[in-house]
C-alpha cells in the first residue's frame, strides 16, 4: 500500500507505527501520520480514530508503541512544551457553564501568560465573530456560538498551530461556512497551521492544503491535496468486467496504459490518452469475450479520493 | 506554571463546582449537622464539654460533603471532558491536581470551621476557650484522610456516581466497624482521645460524660496516624494521575 504520497521534509507533526488499545479495542494500529505547515484535514469515519490520535499528539493518551513527535518534541514526554505552542478544540468541551465567554477567555490568556490579555481577547473576539456575546454566560450559547467560542479560546495563547476536532459538528450549514472562512482568514492573516479532524469531506475541500486520510486505526492515504487529486485524477479509469484478472492482464499489455490494479472486482487503470483508451475497452473486452459491466472515469474530488483510498484498504485487509 | 495560573485554576473550580446551589446544599448540611447538640449544661467551667458531643454529628454530615464534593471534582470531571479540556491548556498535571484539592479542602475547611465557630455562641463559650481550638484544628486531620481517601477512590473509578457510591459505603462502613467509639480506627474515637487527653491538659478533668482515658500513644497515633495515610494515599494518587490515559 502506498501510505506516504508525497514524502513531506519538514513534517509537523509525524507518528511512526503508533499503536494504542481501549482495553482489548486496538484502536490505532501502526499509524504513521505527517502534517506539514498550513492546513491539514483529518478525515474519517466515525470511530476510525481521529480523537484518539489527537489525544496521542496533546500527551494526554501515552501510545503503547511507536514514535510520537510535534515541532520534532516527544509527545508524552515533551508535552507542557508543545501545548504552550498549540490551540486546541475538542469535538465535547467543557468550559465552566457560569463562566462568561469574556472569563473563559481571561483564563486562557493567563495560562498561556499572554501580556496583553485585554487587547487579545478583543481581537480573538472580532475574528470569531463573538464580540457582542462576551459578556453573556457560557450557558446561553447556541452550538455556533460555542464552536466559535471553542475557535477563541484555541487561538488566544497565540499558537503556531491549532488542531480542531470535529469542529463543525451540529452545526447549521451557514454557520459551517462562516467557521470555516474564518479559520482560512486566520491562517492567511497570521500564518496559524490548522489540523482539522471531521467526517464531512465537503468541509474541506476549499481549505485543505495537505490531507490525511484514517480508517479503523490506519492512515491509509496523505499528502497534499494538488498531488492526491493528480494520483486520482480524470486518467483514472474504473473498470468493472466479468473477469477482472483477465482483463487486468490483458489491458497491461497497451501502450497507453501505465499501471493497473484491481480491487474489489473492479480494474482501476491510469492512462496516457483517456480518449483511445475509452474506445478500446469495449473492444478487448469483447476479443476477450467477457462482459463489460461498467466503464467510468475517476475524477479526482475528494470525495473520490477518499472513496478510493478506503477501497484500496479494505481489499488490502 | 506560576502561581497565577495555580489562582486561575482555583478560580475555575469555584465557578465550576461551587456555584449555586451546590455551595449553598454544602452549607446547608454543615449548619444542620450542628442544630441538634445538646442542651447547655448550667456550670460554666463544664460547657466546653459539649464540643465534644457536638462534633460527632459533624463527622456525620461531613463525610457526606466530602464524598459528594470531591467526587464531582475528580471523577465527575472525568465525564464530562473537564480534565481533558484543561490539559489541553500547558497545564501540568500535578498542578491541576493540586489546584482541585486545595481548592474542594480550603472550601470545605472553611464551611466546616465557621460553622463550628457558631458553637462558641451557641455553647456561651469564650472565643478563649482551647477546647474549642483543640477540636477546630482535630477537624484538618479527618477532612485530609476523608478526602484523599475520596480522591483515590474517585480517580480509579472516573464516574462521580459510583465514587460517591464507593467512597460513602467504604467510610461509614470503616465508622461501623468499631461501635464502642473509642477505637482509633473511627473518626470519633480518635477525636475522643485528643479531646480527652487536652481536656486534662487544658482543665485538670475528663469532659463530662467521657470516662475512657487513652494512653498518650494513642493521642499521638490519633493525630498522625490520619496524617501520614493522607500523605502517602496523595503521593500515590498524583503519580497514578500523571500516568493515567486521559481520553
Ligand atoms: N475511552 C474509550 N474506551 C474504549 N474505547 C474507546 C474509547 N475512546 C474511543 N474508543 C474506541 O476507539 C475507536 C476510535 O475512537 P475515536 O478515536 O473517538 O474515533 P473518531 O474520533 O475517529 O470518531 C472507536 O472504536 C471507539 O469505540
Ligand atoms: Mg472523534
Amino acid at each position: 500500500m502506498d501510505k506516504g504520497g508525497v514524502r513531506l521534509e519538514h513534517p509537523i507533526i509525524k507518528t511512526v507505527d503508533v499503536v494504542h488499545s481501549f482495553g482489548r479495542n486496538l484502536t490505532l494500529k501502526n499509524l504513521t501520520l505527517n502534517a506539514p505547515s498550513g492546513i491539514s484535514g483529518f478525515i474519517g469515519r466515525n470511530g476510525s480514530g481521529k480523537t484518539t490520535t489527537i489525544g496521542v499528539l496533546l500527551g494526554l493518551i501515552k501510545p503503547q508503541s511507536g514514535k510520537a513527535t510535534f515541532f520534532g518534541r516527544d509527545c508524552w514526554k515533551d508535552s507542557i512544551a508543545i501545548r504552550k505552542r498549540v490551540g486546541v478544540m475538542h469535538e465535547i468541551n467543557a468550559y465552566p457553564v457560569n463562566f462568561k465567554g469574556g472569563e473563559l477567555l481571561e483564563f486562557v490568556a493567563k495560562i498561556y501568560d499572554i501580556p496583553n490579555s485585554a487587547q487579545s481577547i478583543r481581537q480573538v473576539l472580532g475574528e470569531v465573530g463573538l464580540e457582542d456575546a462576551r459578556d453573556k454566560p457560557i450557558k446561553t450559547y447556541s452550538a455556533g456560538m460555542l464552536r466559535r467560542l471553542g475557535l477563541a479560546q484555541a487561538l488566544i495563547g497565540e499558537p503556531e498551530f491549532v488542531i480542531l476536532d470535529e469542529p463543525t459538528a451540529n452545526v447549521d450549514p451557514l454557520g459551517r461556512v462562516t467557521l470555516l472562512d474564518n479559520i482560512k482568514k486566520i491562517h492567511d492573516s497570521k500564518g496559524t497551521s490548522f489540523l482539522i479532524s471531521t467526517h464531512i469531506l465537503s468541509d474541506l475541500e476549499k481549505i485543505c492544503n495537505w490531507i490525511i486520510i484514517i480508517d479503523e486505526g490506519r492512515i491509509v492515504e496523505q499528502g497534499y491535496v494538488k498531488d492526491l487529486a493528480e494520483k486520482y485524477s480524470a486518467n483514472v479509469y474504473k473498470i468493472q468486467v466479468s473477469n477482472p484478472w483477465l482483463f487486468a492482464g490483458a489491458v497491461q499489455e497497451l501502450a497507453m496504459v501505465q499501471n493497473t490494479t484491481v480491487n474489489n472486482q473492479t480494474v482501476l487503470c491510469k492512462v496516457n490518452d483517456t480518449k483511445a483508451f475509452y474506445q478500446v475497452v469495449p473492444k478487448l473486452v469483447a476479443d476477450l469475450k467477457l462482459e463489460l459491466i461498467g466503464l467510468q472515469q475517476i475524477s479526482g474530488t475528494l470525495e473520490e479520493i477518499y472513496k478510493h483510498a478506503i477501497g484500496v484498504k479494505s481489499d488490502d485487509t | 506554571m506560576t502561581h497565577k495560573s495555580i489562582l486561575a485554576l482555583m478560580r475555575w473550580e469555584l465557578k465550576e463546582y461551587f456555584s449555586f446551589p451546590v455551595f449553598e446544599i454544602v452549607l446547608f448540611i454543615a449548619v444542620f449537622s450542628i442544630l441538634n447538640t445538646s442542651s447547655i449544661l448550667p456550670v460554666y467551667a463544664e460547657r466546653y464539654s459539649n464540643l465534644h458531643w457536638g462534633i460527632q454529628n459533624i463527622f456525620f454530615y461531613l463525610t457526606i460533603s466530602i464524598c459528594a464534593v470531591f467526587s464531582r471534582s475528580f471523577a465527575g470531571a472525568f465525564s464530562k471532558n473537564e480534565i481533558k479540556t484543561l490539559l489541553s491548556y500547558p497545564i501540568k498535571r500535578s498542578s491541576l491536581f493540586f489546584a482541585k484539592y486545595l481548592t474542594m479542602f480550603l472550601t470545605l475547611l472553611i464551611i466546616y470551621a465557621s460553622v463550628w465557630a457558631s458553637q462558641l455562641y451557641i455553647q456561651a463559650l469564650s472565643p478563649l476557650e482551647p477546647m474549642f481550638w483543640v477540636s477546630l484544628l482535630a477537624i484538618i486531620p479527618e477532612i485530609l484522610l476523608l478526602s484523599t481517601i475520596t480522591v483515590a477512590i474517585a480517580l480509579v473509578v472516573k464516574n462521580e456516581v459510583v465514587s460517591i457510591f464507593a467512597s460513602v459505603l467504604l467510610l461509614y462502613g470503616l465508622a461501623n466497624l468499631e461501635s464502642g467509639g473509642i477505637s482509633l480506627l473511627i473518626a470519633t474515637g480518635r477525636y475522643k482521645a485528643l479531646f480527652g487527653y487536652f481536656s486534662i491538659l487544658t482543665h485538670g478533668r475528663l469532659p463530662i460524660g467521657m470516662m475512657y482515658v487513652h494512653p498518650p500513644e494513642d493521642v499521638v497515633i490519633a493525630f498522625l496516624a490520619p496524617l501520614l495515610i493522607s500523605i502517602i494515599l496523595l503521593a500515590m494518587s498524583i503519580a497514578y494521575f500523571k500516568r493515567m490515559q486521559i481520553d
